[in-house]
C-alpha cells in the first residue's frame, strides 16, 4: 500500500476545510489522487458514523439543568441555613457542656481542699471515729499549733521544751543548723533562734508544725498505754 | 462553525441548547469513553459545571460550543483518572492509555460499515482519535480544535493527517483479510 506524504495530505485537508471541491483537490495533487480519494471516503464514513449515534434524551439535559438550579439555590442561602437543624441544636449544647465540664474541674479548686489533714501516726479513720473527747482535742492540737504559729512573729520556746529528747529530734537539729537570716550568725542554738521574737522563718515554722504532730502522736500513745 | 455560533446560539431556548450544544458534546464524550451510560452521566456533569461557572440566567445560551467541548474534554480526563486505570500525572500521557470501555450492547447498535470505521479508530492514538472525532464527527475547525485541546494549528493538522493514515492502513488490512 502506497502511503501518502504528510505534507500533501495536510495541504489537501486544508483545502477541503476551506471548502474547495474534492475534484479540484485531486487535480492539485494528481500523484496522490488515489490515496486522497480513499482518505476523503474515510472522512465521510466518520461523519456518517457520528450521525448513527443515538442522540441523548432531552430528560438528561433537563435533569442537568434542574440539578444546576438546585445547586444555585443552595449557594444563595445564608451559611447558617445550610447547616442541618440537628447540628444547629446539638453544637451549642455540646459547647455549653464542655464549658461546664472544664469549669467544674478547674485545676485551682480540687485536690488540696478535698484531702483532710493527716491524723496521728498509726490511727485509722474508724478508730478515730470511735475515739473519745480527749482524742479529739489531741487531734486538733497540730491544727491549733499551726494557727498559733502562723500569725505570731515570735516562736514559743515552751513548745520545744515540752519535747523530751530535743537533742535527738531531727526537727530541732534542723533548726539549730539553719542560722537566722538577719542575724547572720552561723552558730545556731535552739535558744538563740527562738529568743529573738522578731523573726518568722518559714522553715522554722514548718519544723514547729512537725514537732507538734510528733508531740500529739506521743501523747496519744501514752493515753492508749494507760488505758 | 462560525455561522453556527452566531446564528444558532442567538436567543437560544432549551431545544436550541439541546441540539446545538448538548447533542454534540454527548457525541464527543460517547466516542471518547465508548460507554453510553457513562457518556450520559458525564454529559450532564459538563452542563452542571458550565452552569455553576456561569450561574446568571441565560448565561448558558451565550457560551460557545468550544467552551462546552473544553469542559467536556477535561471532564473525560478527570473521569479516566478517577477510574484509577491510569496512574500517570501528565494529562496527555494519560490520554494515550485509555482502555476500551465499549459494552457488547454498544457494539450491537452499530452497522457493519460503521463497525469497521469505529474499530479502525481505536488503532489511532488517543490524541489522534480526539482530533478526528472533533474534526469529522463534530465538525469543528482546525482552529477550534486547537483552542479546545490546547495544541497549535500545525500540531492539530499533523495529528489529523496521521490519524487518517492509520485508519486507512487498518481498513486496507481488514479488506485483505
Amino acid at each position: 500500500m502506497k502511503d501518502i506524504k504528510d505534507e500533501i495530505l495536510i495541504k489537501a485537508l486544508e483545502l477541503q476545510e476551506r471548502g474547495e471541491p474534492l475534484e479540484r483537490i485531486y487535480e492539485t495533487f494528481p500523484e496522490a489522487a488515489g490515496e486522497l480519494r480513499e482518505i476523503f471516503e474515510l472522512t465521510a464514513d466518520l461523519r456518517e458514523e457520528a450521525r448513527r449515534i443515538e442522540p441523548p434524551s432531552r430528560e438528561l439535559l433537563q435533569g442537568a439543568l434542574r440539578r444546576a438550579a438546585a445547586h444555585a439555590a443552595v449557594a444563595k442561602r445564608p451559611i447558617l441555613a445550610r447547616v442541618p437543624m440537628a447540628v444547629r441544636i446539638l453544637a451549642p449544647a455540646f459547647a455549653v457542656a464542655l464549658l461546664v465540664f472544664f469549669g467544674t474541674y478547674s485545676p485551682g479548686t480540687a485536690p488540696s481542699s478535698l484531702i483532710p489533714p493527716p491524723g496521728p501516726a498509726g490511727s485509722q479513720p474508724a478508730d478515730r471515729d470511735a475515739a473519745g473527747p480527749e482524742d479529739a482535742g489531741q487531734e486538733t492540737a497540730p491544727a491549733r499549733m499551726l494557727q498559733q504559729a502562723a500569725p505570731e512573729a515570735s516562736l514559743e520556746s515552751s513548745a520545744l521544751s515540752q519535747t523530751g529528747p530535743d537533742a535527738q529530734d531531727p526537727a530541732a537539729a534542723t533548726m539549730q543548723a539553719a542560722p537566722p537570716a538577719d542575724q547572720g550568725d552561723s552558730s545556731a542554738g535552739a535558744a538563740t533562734a527562738y529568743d529573738d521574737g522578731s523573726r518568722s522563718d518559714p522553715s522554722a515554722l514548718a519544723d514547729q508544725v512537725a514537732d507538734s504532730y510528733v508531740m500529739a502522736a506521743e501523747e496519744e500513745e501514752t493515753t492508749m498505754t494507760e488505758q | 462553525m462560525d455561522n453556527w455560533q452566531t446564528e444558532n446560539m442567538k436567543g437560544g431556548d432549551f431545544e436550541e441548547l439541546y441540539e446545538t450544544c448538548f447533542t454534540p458534546v454527548f457525541r464527543y464524550i460517547f466516542l471518547r469513553v465508548r460507554n453510553r451510560a457513562e457518556a450520559e452521566d458525564l454529559a450532564q456533569t459538563v452542563f452542571l459545571k458550565a452552569y455553576q461557572a456561569n450561574p446568571s440566567p441565560g448565561a448558558l445560551r451565550g457560551l460557545s460550543l468550544n467552551y462546552f467541548f473544553t469542559v467536556a474534554r477535561n471532564t473525560v480526563i478527570d473521569h479516566w483518572r478517577k477510574k484509577k486505570e491510569i496512574l500517570l500525572d501528565e494529562p496527555e500521557a494519560a490520554f494515550e492509555a485509555i482502555p476500551d470501555h465499549e459494552t457488547p450492547e454498544d457494539g450491537a447498535m452499530r452497522g457493519e460499515a460503521a463497525e469497521s470505521v469505529r474499530e479502525a479508530l481505536r488503532y489511532a492514538s488517543q490524541a489522534e482519535q480526539e482530533v478526528l472525532v472533533l474534526r469529522f464527527m463534530n465538525q469543528l475547525s482546525t482552529k477550534e480544535i486547537a483552542a479546545v485541546t490546547g495544541k497549535s494549528n500545525a500540531a492539530v493538522r499533523q495529528l489529523q493527517s496521521r490519524g487518517l493514515k492509520t485508519l486507512r492502513r487498518h481498513m486496507k488490512r481488514k479488506e485483505t483479510q
